[in-house]
């Protein structure tokens, strides 16, 4: 019955869900973490785009 | 089955009703209310009140107990959400823009609808604006791909050049599988016959010849994706149409090209530029040493721009499936659209923001000795070196 009603995109065959029971309070720091430390402060790991593409990030999409 | 919710803010209660298949964070988005402005509560009566978080299934709370939204802003929500609605109607619509206007007498929205005529036009006047106060070649070098964006820029510059005789347009489109397929130059050619306007289709071999390749421009790719990673190949799709535009200019003496760069693809390298703390690069003229890109679709809504040509856009669509990409760029677009989309037209007032920041002082890009490539003041040494070592081996 768990989330039947809900229609969910991320509903994908990959799509997992993790319950954590009163995790320890470390992870709350994550609360508070940019987006650039996640991975957003490059492009492509190998950091091409600011040397090949320093214009928009792609000319089609 | 449809459940009361009782939303209460400083300014007032407002009754509503809710599906109970809804969570209550889901209910609130229906709304177009941001769920970080309201804290839920249910309860039987007042003093036993009970907080329980947002992404509660209604379903889940007891029907006995009443469903309380309490905003915990003190902002009048009539300001900000629009309390009137006027549907500007058009036979056939494809899309549909809201416009929000706010002020003394509270917030509404207009809807407006557009058709696959309504649409055309508007863009089309749009460039027409952008190239009469932009351009300054006399010949001007213009990249399409065969989707939807670029394939507007055929009609408004045709008008253009209607009007201004003395201007000169040269559309290419690059036929590279797997980046680019045979059938979106196709369309392209389609378009531009249509037009009457001198297009100029490139595959492998033209390109090779038109940059002075040393090696083939397969070996190229495959040594780019094997040095920089398979998802990676919208980065070397548009290196290689800026370096086909710039090697055409100056083929035709031309010093102005042109792509299909539209609000979204601005917003999402700006938002990027901004939140690594990075000078954004300048839009929507970007220079290249001596030569300009030009970008007439800057400010212009990509949803906008496939409802020109939407079975084109489909196609196009349909024939990029299972592409790799990385997970940045795919975040970056994502919230570049939501942004827009979270109050329309935040992302553009955002966009005209930075462009006053920066006005004449953008950053300025410089080639590299002896390389088609202008590396920005973020790259890093090492990255170059490694760069130019793959460039040397396929050109002069």
């Amino acid at each position: 019955m768990e989330n039947t009603l809900e229609l969910r995109i991320t509903s994908t065959k990959d799509y997992t869900e993790v319950i954590e029971i009163n995790p320890v309070k470390s992870n709350l720091v994550s609360i508070f973490t940019s987006l650039t430390s996640k991975g957003l402060n490059r492009m492509t790991d190998k950091q091409i785009e600011h040397i090949m593409c320093t214009s928009s990030l792609a000319a089609f999409n | 089955m449809l459940r009361s919710v009782i939303i209460k803010t400083s300014s007032g209660e407002i009754n509503t009703e809710a599906d109970d298949s809804l969570t209550l964070e889901g209910f609130l988005r229906t709304k177009r209310i941001p769920p970080n402005l309201f804290q839920a509560y249910k309860n039987i009566e007042q003093e036993s009140i009970e907080p329980i978080p947002l992404d509660t299934f209604i379903f889940k709370i007891p029907d006995d107990n009443k469903i309380i939204l309490q905003c915990i802003r003190n902002i009048d929500l009539k300001d900000v959400l629009p309390q009137k609605t006027q549907f500007e109607k058009v036979s056939n619509p494809i899309i549909s823009i809201p416009e929000f206007n706010f002020g003394e007498n509270g917030c509404s929205q207009i809807i407006h609808e557009l058709n696959q005529d309504s649409a055309k036009e508007l863009v089309k006047e749009k460039i027409l604006n952008f190239t009469r106060i932009t351009c300054e070649s006399k010949t001007i070098v213009v990249g399409i791909s065969g989707g939807g964006d670029s394939n507007t820029l055929a009609q408004g510059l045709k008008e253009f050049s209607i009007k201004y005789l003395e201007k000169k347009f040269v559309f290419f489109t690059i036929v590279f599988e797997p980046i680019w397929p045979k059938s979106a130059a196709e369309r392209a050619s389609e378009l531009c016959k249509k037009y009457s306007l001198n297009h100029l289709v490139y595959g492998n071999k033209e390109v090779e010849d038109l940059l002075g390749m040393k090696g083939s421009l397969d070996d190229f790719y495959k040594e780019y994706i094997d040095k920089f990673g398979n998802n990676t190949s919208h980065f070397f799709g548009t290196y290689l149409i800026s370096i086909v535009a710039r090697k055409l200019c100056k083929k035709y003496d031309s010093t102005e090209y042109i792509l299909g760069f539209n609000r979204e693809d601005i917003l999402s390298d700006l938002i990027f530029s901004l939140m690594n703390g990075q000078k954004p690069l300048s839009f929507p003229i970007r220079n290249f040493g001596n030569i300009r890109l030009l970008m007439p679709l800057w400010d212009i809504p990509k949803i906008v721009l496939d409802a020109c040509y939407p079975n084109y856009s489909l196609s196009n669509y349909n024939e990029r499936r299972g592409e790799q990409s990385t997970y940045q760029r795919n975040i970056i677009y994502y919230l570049a659209h939501g942004i827009e989309d979270m109050y329309p037209n935040l992302g553009l007032s955002i966009m005209q923001g930075v462009q006053k920041i920066f006005d004449n002082k953008w950053p300025e890009l410089k080639i590299e000795n002896g390389y088609d490539i202008f590396p920005s003041e973020y790259a890093n040494p090492e990255k170059i070196k490694e760069v130019k070592e793959l460039l040397k081996k396929y050109f002069d």
